[in-house]
């Protein structure tokens, strides 16, 4: 009797504690890096002799980096919409009634500007609990100095939030070139560009040879691919070359300028392989959309 | 003979040996980028042929480029040899980098910014604006059209030098080549040699 008291007082305990509300926390980031989906960059200096900032004292700190860019599905989540370029016509039907076997999870965003970025970051920030990391201000930025930016929204960052946000380029090519595990590569993951990187010449029907060509691209039906089929880099992450290019955070010209442009990391399914280069930067107007333009986010330590 | 001095012939034969490979590839690079080309709209027939030999016949087409030439170009002289019948452009073309930019020398396009002399005579210069599909991927980039002789013998470091005299930016040099352009239903041919 005084046994079977003692189980049952036990068992009252367990059931009451397991039942007793928490506060709602946000999914820490260890789960997301548990469910595959981001990995912890380990900070220092640059290690791989090819990078632009070898040698230079530039120290990153540790981030949290999306091992993939970001999907179709990914995106409709946060923002509710597919700006994609390339999506079946019928996506919405396909996602609602085969939700896992939906193309759209496996394809990057893409026909996404700067500016509607930098909305995704804060808007996936506040849904899964995390602060914003961006101020973002219709106000005409005056640093801004192109005259072809009909947006020129002022952002600013929220230090200390712990919000998903676009990497900085030099955080970018850190993890291209390798981070602490470098091997020197030029690509991201390797100097053959085709085991690393889809671009202009292996992202369609047929391998394409000879000088870039847009027309010839046109016609070999070129897109985007699904993430993560390419080898990864030595950090584990996928399609930092190639596939889509990835809005970065930076201005891509020098303060004292007379043009403002951001940053566009990795070459994409259309460029080039020189641009596949883990040091070449890119660029484009913010406002700019483009069918091989997308993002890959990041989180603060 | 020792086996030290056998060694010795043996390396100081293969060290000639190389040299003389090296500057027969190098010679032989000449034209090294050619392309192969399908099209979905009408009908085109490329043929890659040796060296910068490059044939191709054209009906009721959508649009295609095709042709041969050299990546990078620095600063080289394109002539050629042949000819092109029906082409909507047939002539110079290339790319450049820091800044980007597409050229064109053979043909007008935007705004006009002022001329220069060549010793192939006086080009005039226009630049324009383009947002679309570069080597740098989806992007705006300039795109400079120098009108004047179209013919072989284009010495690239003439116009580069006019270009930035009209104060226009030139950065690296990417590929140029001699291209054949056909688009809006033609049909025609070429039969090109470049050098």
């Amino acid at each position: 009797m005084r046994k079977l008291l003692i189980f049952l007082l036990t068992a009252m305990i367990l059931i009451l504690s397991a039942c007793s509300k928490e506060p709602d926390t946000p999914k820490k980031l260890d789960n997301q890096e548990k469910t595959d989906k981001f990995v912890l960059v380990k900070g220092g200096t640059f290690k791989n002799k090819n990078s632009s900032y070898y040698g230079k004292k530039v120290t990153i700190s540790n981030f949290y980096i999306g091992k993939y860019e970001v999907t179709q599905r990914e995106w409709i989540d946060v923002m509710g919409s597919n700006p994609s370029e390339f999506k079946d016509k019928n996506w919405q039907i396909d996602m609602a009634s085969n939700p896992s076997e939906f193309k759209g999870n496996v394809l990057p965003v893409e026909m996404v500007s700067w500016y509607d970025c930098v909305e995704y970051c804060n808007k996936r920030s506040i849904k899964e609990g995390f602060k914003p990391y961006y101020n973002i201000d219709n106000k005409r930025d005056p640093n801004n100095k192109n005259d072809d930016d009909n947006l020129k929204w002022t952002v600013t960052i929220n230090k200390g939030a712990n919000g998903y946000r676009l990497l900085t380029e030099a955080e970018w090519e850190y993890a291209a070139s390798g981070g602490q595990l470098s091997k020197n590569y030029k690509y991201s993951g390797s100097d053959e560009v085709d085991e690393v990187a889809w671009y202009w010449a292996n992202s369609g029907d047929s391998f394409l040879t000879g000088f870039w060509n847009s027309k010839i691209i046109k016609s070999n039906n070129n897109k985007t691919k699904h993430i993560g089929t390419k080898k990864s880099n030595e950090l584990g992450l996928y399609d930092m070359s190639g596939n889509v290019r990835e809005w970065c955070w930076d201005w891509y010209e020098d303060v004292d300028s007379d043009s403002s442009t951001r940053v566009l990391r990795g070459g994409g399914w259309l460029g080039d392989l020189f641009c596949c280069e883990s040091s070449f930067r890119g660029n484009w107007i913010a406002n700019s959309r483009g069918n091989d333009t997308g993002l890959r986010v990041c989180r603060g330590e | 003979m020792s086996l030290q001095k056998v060694i010795k012939k043996v390396v100081l034969f293969l060290a000639i040996a190389m040299c003389v490979s090296l500057v027969i590839v190098t010679t032989n690079a000449a034209t090294n980028y050619s392309q192969n080309w399908s099209n979905g709209k009408g009908k085109v027939n490329y043929q890659n042929l040796s060296g910068g030999h490059f044939k191709v016949s054209w009906s009721n087409v959508g649009d295609f480029v095709c042709g041969k030439g050299y990546n990078p170009s620095g600063t080289r002289t394109m002539s050629w040899s042949g000819s092109a019948s029906n082409a909507q452009y047939f002539g110079v073309y290339g790319w450049l980098t820091n800044p980007l930019v597409e050229y064109y020398i053979g043909r007008s396009g935007g705004s006009k910014v002022g001329t220069y002399s060549t010793s192939k005579g006086t080009y005039t210069l226009y630049v324009t604006s383009v947002t679309g599909p570069s080597i740098q991927g989806n992007t705006t980039f300039k795109q400079y059209n120098a009108n004047g002789n179209k013919g072989s013998g284009i010495n690239l470091a003439e116009h580069f030098n006019g270009w930035k005299k009209l104060g226009q930016k030139v950065g690296n040099t990417n590929y140029c080549i001699v291209s054949v352009e056909g688009w809006g239903g033609g049909s025609g041919s070429a039969d090109v040699t470049v050098n």
